[in-house]
């Protein structure tokens, strides 16, 4: 193999890695510098750690609170760190901190460029100035147009009632979803901030107090013997019935606090949060206060302005109305479990806003021993310190970074071709990349342990699996031949697919690891069908890689010696061949699990179709080739036509709103980036054919040429 | 040398055997398992398999977009898998050289032409229902899916519905505008049923302007043809029907409609009938109780993490009841009827209920055979091919090798 293939072939998969890791980043970073914000003081770092590793209860599962943190701040920033200035100084700030600011100081978090928009043309619609279409925006900004986003909301709600989500249009899509994001912030904030005005006219100043103070039959003692100022009687019993109300609307059900205790219905039947059990027990109180709302309101018309004068009329009018709302609240029990976990979150939210770190790290200290009990994974899985040791591991970052560096060692490695330290460097390359399918591996394997279940259940798990698969592949090819070639496939096809990963993860904002509906809880199956099937997925991905290399590297002179292009076609063969094997296999044993578990082999729904469109297409690649109707430029170009088969199946079909499989999201930037790579995979399949033509036409040329000559040698 | 000369039945092998075909036969496949795919987003998944895979469709011409964009026609599905099949048969099985070296490929293609035939049988023997059971009755009978009946049912005196009449689906479903009329020789009158249309709602005469319609107003409806919701994949059938007494008393219209769920009432000669559209009824050759029904949810979420049945079961040719668990990947069979948990509801005025879902398939377990055939034979083909690989690019190494000495 000679010097310039090596370089021109490795120097050009370069550049399509850093375009495609480019096109990544810029979909993961929004143009904007870090943010001033007065007066911010930063956590302290011992509070952080205890806070990383509290359990709570969310998706289904117990984690640490450092993954709920890390969730949030991708739906609603769009990253895993949050820039900030804080009086000069550049601060970053990690998801744990972000949540404590906006669970116990959301007046602080309020300044903070919480949201990311990336198309502020839907924050001109409500009136609001901006002056860059992809920014990050704090509360406190959106704060003043809250009102005209929720009726923005509402129109756009009704519309989906009524017309169904697939009427919206692209802008509508991106406001409704950013109303939803506002929601979800505003149920993360703490609860237990009431006004202090409002603390004071009910006569509490925390819970504990509210649970005490709440006594009505002493309030209607004190009614009965209210002497002299009848007026002022009923303004303070008015006054605490009002605040009672607002109190107890405003703590709601908690919110998300809700998650922070981890099993409060021990003893209980089914499961429900300690937010919905306050609020059933709450809601009585509430009810009871809008029909005394009512009759007060009638009163008060019926009165007029209250005097001395009619004072007394008032008061005999509003002594039933009083009774009547304190009568049915006598049931109404807070029971001791109840009051002492609502409590124990409030003694949590005021440790935190006391600033005091010795303060938080007892009172968290304590509340995370009264709850460790309380862990119990049954039989989804899970650790909480193994789940702190894989996000501190960040094995598919680590992954990229490696692969990042190899790159830039092969470029070198191309320009040093032939010399020793050409020689040092391809093993330094090859370990790099031996290195960074070792992290993608072991991130598999720690998510496994973890899920307690096969490495494959959702859609994101496929993509580290195809990296991890892929690149041991292209490393034992490598392996085999020792041309390097392989590895410059090998760190273009791990960067792209664990940045595809990665930015999906962040755009899907959800937690990957949640557990599984019940019809996808078989260990055998999912170990079988679906690890099948996305190694077949794998090898069309790698055999169109290696295509890719091909049909470039030709069409630009690199891969000019037959010798390079008889092998890379014989291994896209092998590949075609492997992904025909594991496509085919894995496409039945889902048909067997069907059978199994619904009666029936084939159903046709859209992600089945769309393996048997792969088993097709390697099927149309292998007979055109035995029967010759595609020879070497043929077969790449079938298989880039063959990722494409195979996007439409990974991806397209979870679109379309329809089937067993359908998963439901209907991002319009999704479905655009798809049509962006069919589009650009075409492009490539126009080279490869332009190619092919021209090689058809030197050919016949060289015939005609050699048929010539033997004319003119019989003639002479 | 004189090369002997073909006949027509050596042609037509060579041209069913031949690779071209092959190719061909498997870009349409794609082709329409392509277009059904995004053609189901605007129709629904059955019309879109009626469509594009039933035999009765020689020709199909797909339309994406809700209609807007029309392509090429193309043959249907099914001939071009039994093209394919023959195809495979003749150039992969019968013609295919025979030695060790296609072993594989003739193994892999039997194994493809037995999950073709498999598909075959599925598609003319594969029927599905449904059962939903309440705790303390028993039941012996499933509803079939996307076939509804016209049952007509005499009232007794007290009310109470005596065993009904049935029309089955196939008598009507290809009428569309035409009438048939049914004699019943127990019933004093005869029926005339027409208009049978695939979705319909029953729209008030009054509430909105009848437009292009053709159908009759009945009591002051009609029924209105409907596109059917694609997401939810449900025939809402509805017909005309004519009640023409047999001792000249006048006829009577009326209009049915598989989503109304109660009979339309007529007298004949002082007796009261009913008459609705009901999914037709599917006799099991078991009968079923309910003991209990489980569904759970992940904490915190609507996400369900368990639904599961337990059921008392007696056999058609067993006298002893057993009790099973029916739950997710886990569905009770019998005599080819396969069982299984579709889904799950609260209790129902204190009662325990179960929805569960019933396919009959005699091809029921053949795939798994088929699969094993298929992989085996390619394994041992890519096998061979790769060792072939190996031993030539070694023999080529030590060559260069030696011509480097």
């Amino acid at each position: 193999m000679n010097k310039k293939v090596r370089f021109l072939g490795f120097s050009l998969t370069m550049l399509i890695i850093l375009a495609v890791a480019g096109m990544g980043i810029r979909s993961l970073i929004v143009p904007s510098k870090p943010k001033e914000v007065n007066g911010y003081t930063k956590w302290d770092e011992r509070v952080v750690e205890e806070m990383r590793s509290l359990p709570v209860q969310d998706g289904g599962r117990i984690k640490p609170f450092q993954t709920l943190a890390r969730r949030y701040m991708y739906s609603m920033h769009g990253d895993r760190g949050m820039k900030v200035i804080v009086d000069g100084e550049k601060e970053k700030l990690t998801p744990t901190e972000w949540l404590m600011d906006v669970m116990f100081r959301p007046e602080m978090a309020d300044q903070l460029p919480t949201f990311r928009v990336d198309n502020s043309d839907i924050l001109e619609q409500v009136g609001m100035g901006v002056k860059t279409l992809r920014d990050r925006y704090s509360f406190s900004q959106i704060k003043p147009y809250l009102g005209k986003l929720q009726n923005a909301y509402e129109a756009i709600h009704k519309q989906i009632k009524d017309s169904g989500e697939k009427s919206l249009d692209k802008e509508q899509e991106q406001m409704y979803a950013f109303a939803r994001l506002l929601q979800s912030y505003h149920s993360l904030k703490n609860p237990f901030l009431i006004d202090d005005e409002v603390k004071k006219a009910s006569g509490f100043y925390s819970l504990e107090s509210f649970f005490v103070s709440n006594n009505r039959d002493n309030q209607i003692a004190r009614v009965k013997q209210a002497g002299s100022d009848t007026l002022q009687v009923i303004g303070v019993l008015d006054g605490k019935i009002v605040s009672d109300a607002i109190f107890l609307s405003g703590i709601s059900d908690l919110g998300e606090f809700s998650k922070l205790i981890i099993n409060p219905t021990e003893g209980e039947e089914a499961w429900s949060s300690i937010g919905s059990r306050f609020a059933k027990v709450a809601r009585p109180t509430l009810e009871a206060y809008d029909i005394y709302a009512d009759k007060i309101g009638a009163l008060k018309k019926k009165y007029g302005k209250l005097s001395g004068e009619n004072g007394d009329g008032f008061f005999a009018d509003y002594l039933p109305v009083f009774q009547a709302y304190t009568s049915p609240l006598k049931d109404v029990q807070y029971s001791e479990s109840l009051m002492n976990e609502v409590i124990e979150l409030e003694k949590l939210q005021m440790a935190f806003s006391s600033g005091d770190a010795g303060k938080q790290l007892d009172t968290l200290g304590a509340f995370k021993k009264k709850y460790e009990n309380h862990v119990d994974f049954g039989d989804e899985g899970g650790s909480i310190s193994g789940e702190i040791l894989l996000n501190k591991m960040s094995y598919f970052n680590n992954g990229i970074a490696l692969l990042i560096f190899a790159g830039v060692l092969l470029i070198a490695m191309c320009l040093s071709i032939g010399t020793r330290v050409g020689g040092i460097l391809y093993w330094c390359v090859f370990g790099l990349t031996s290195l960074a399918c070792l992290f993608t591996i072991a991130g598999i394997v720690h998510r496994s342990w973890i899920m307690d279940r096969s490495p494959i259940g959702t859609l994101y798990d496929t993509m580290p699996f195809i990296v991890g698969a892929g690149l041991f592949l292209l490393l034992l090819i490598e392996w085999i031949r020792k041309k390097g070639i392989m590895l410059g496939v090998a760190i273009c096809f791990g960067v792209a697919v664990l940045f595809l990963a990665k930015s999906f993860e962040i755009s899907d904002a959800r937690d990957q690891m949640d557990p599984l509906v019940a019809v996808l809880k078989s260990n055998y199956w999912l170990s079988t069908h679906v690890v099948i099937i996305t190694l077949g997925y794998m090898g069309g991905i790698v055999a169109a890689c290696i295509s890719h290399f091909y049909i470039i590297g030709r069409a630009f002179g690199v891969v000019d010696d037959k010798e390079t292009r008889q092998y890379l076609t014989k291994i896209v063969y092998g590949m075609v061949a492997f992904t025909l094997l594991f496509s085919l296999v894995g496409t039945i044993l889902g048909g067997i699990w069907a059978a199994d578990s619904w009666g029936r082999f084939w159903g046709w729904d859209p992600k089945e179709n769309g393996a048997l469109l792969i088993v097709i297409w390697m099927l149309v690649i292998l007979h055109a080739r035995v029967g010759g109707y595609i020879k070497e430029i043929g077969t790449h170009v079938c298989s880039i036509f063959g990722f494409m088969v195979i996007v439409f199946s990974w991806w397209h079909v979870n679109f379309l709103g329809v089937g067993l499989h359908n998963y439901g999201f209907t991002s319009a930037k999704a479905m655009t980036n798809i049509w962006v790579f069919y589009g650009m995979e075409f492009f490539i399949m126009i080279i490869g054919m332009a190619m092919a033509l021209v090689v058809i036409e030197q050919k016949r040329a060289k015939k005609n040429t050699s048929k010539l000559s033997e004319v003119e040698n019989t003639n002479l | 040398m004189i090369k002997k000369r073909k006949n027509i039945l050596q042609y037509l092998v060579d041209f069913f055997s031949s690779y071209l075909l092959c190719v061909v036969s498997l870009v349409l496949l794609g082709l329409l398992v392509w277009f059904s795919t995004l053609e189901m987003q605007d129709i629904g998944l059955s019309k879109a398999l009626d469509k594009y895979y039933s035999h009765k469709n020689f020709i199909v011409i797909p339309e994406i977009n809700g209609g807007k964009s029309t392509y090429i026609p193309l043959p249907g599905a099914y001939w071009v898998c039994c093209v394919l099949f023959v195809n495979m048969l003749l150039g992969g099985i019968i013609r295919l050289r025979k030695g060790w070296r296609n072993i594989g490929v003739v193994i892999s293609h039997f194994g493809i032409v037995s999950l073709l035939v498999v598909g075959f049988v599925d598609h003319h023997q594969s029927i599905h229902g449904k059962m939903e059971v309440f705790q303390g009755e028993t039941y012996d009978y499933a509803t079939k899916f996307d076939y509804t009946s016209i049952e007509l049912s005499e009232f007794d005196e007290s009310g109470v519905k005596q065993r009904p009449y049935v029309i089955k689906h196939d008598q009507v479903a290809d009428l569309g505008d035409r009438m048939r009329r049914f004699t019943f020789k127990a019933l004093p009158f005869d029926l005339e049923v027409r208009h049978f249309r695939e979705n319909v709602v029953v729209v008030n005469a009054s509430s909105r302007a009848r437009g292009n319609d053709s159908g009759e107003i009945v009591d002051g409806f009609f029924l209105h043809p409907a596109k059917m919701d694609p997401s939810k994949d449900y025939f809402n059938y509805g017909c005309y029907v004519l009640v023409k007494p047999k001792n000249g008393e006048p006829s009577r219209k009326l209009l049915l409609c598989r989503s109304v769920g109660f009979p339309q009432t007529f007298s004949v000669g002082g007796k009261l009938y009913g008459i609705e559209m009901p999914n037709e009824i599917w006799k099991m050759p078991f009968s079923v109780d309910l003991i209990n029904s489980v569904g759970e949810y992940y904490p915190g979420t609507r996400r369900p993490s368990k639904f599961q049945s337990t059921i008392a079961w007696t056999g058609e040719d067993e006298e002893r009841e057993k009790v099973q668990t029916i739950k997710m990947n886990h569905p009770m069979r019998y005599k080819g009827f396969t069982l299984y948990q579709a889904n799950w509801n609260e209790p129902i005025n204190g009662l325990e209920f179960s929805g569960f879902e019933i396919v009959t398939n005699p091809a029921d377990q053949w795939p798994k055979v088929c699969m094993w055939i298929s992989a085996i034979g390619l394994l041992v083909h890519f096998s061979l091919k790769l060792g072939k690989y190996l031993e030539r690019e070694t023999r080529k190494e030590k060559g260069n090798k030696q011509a480097d000495e």
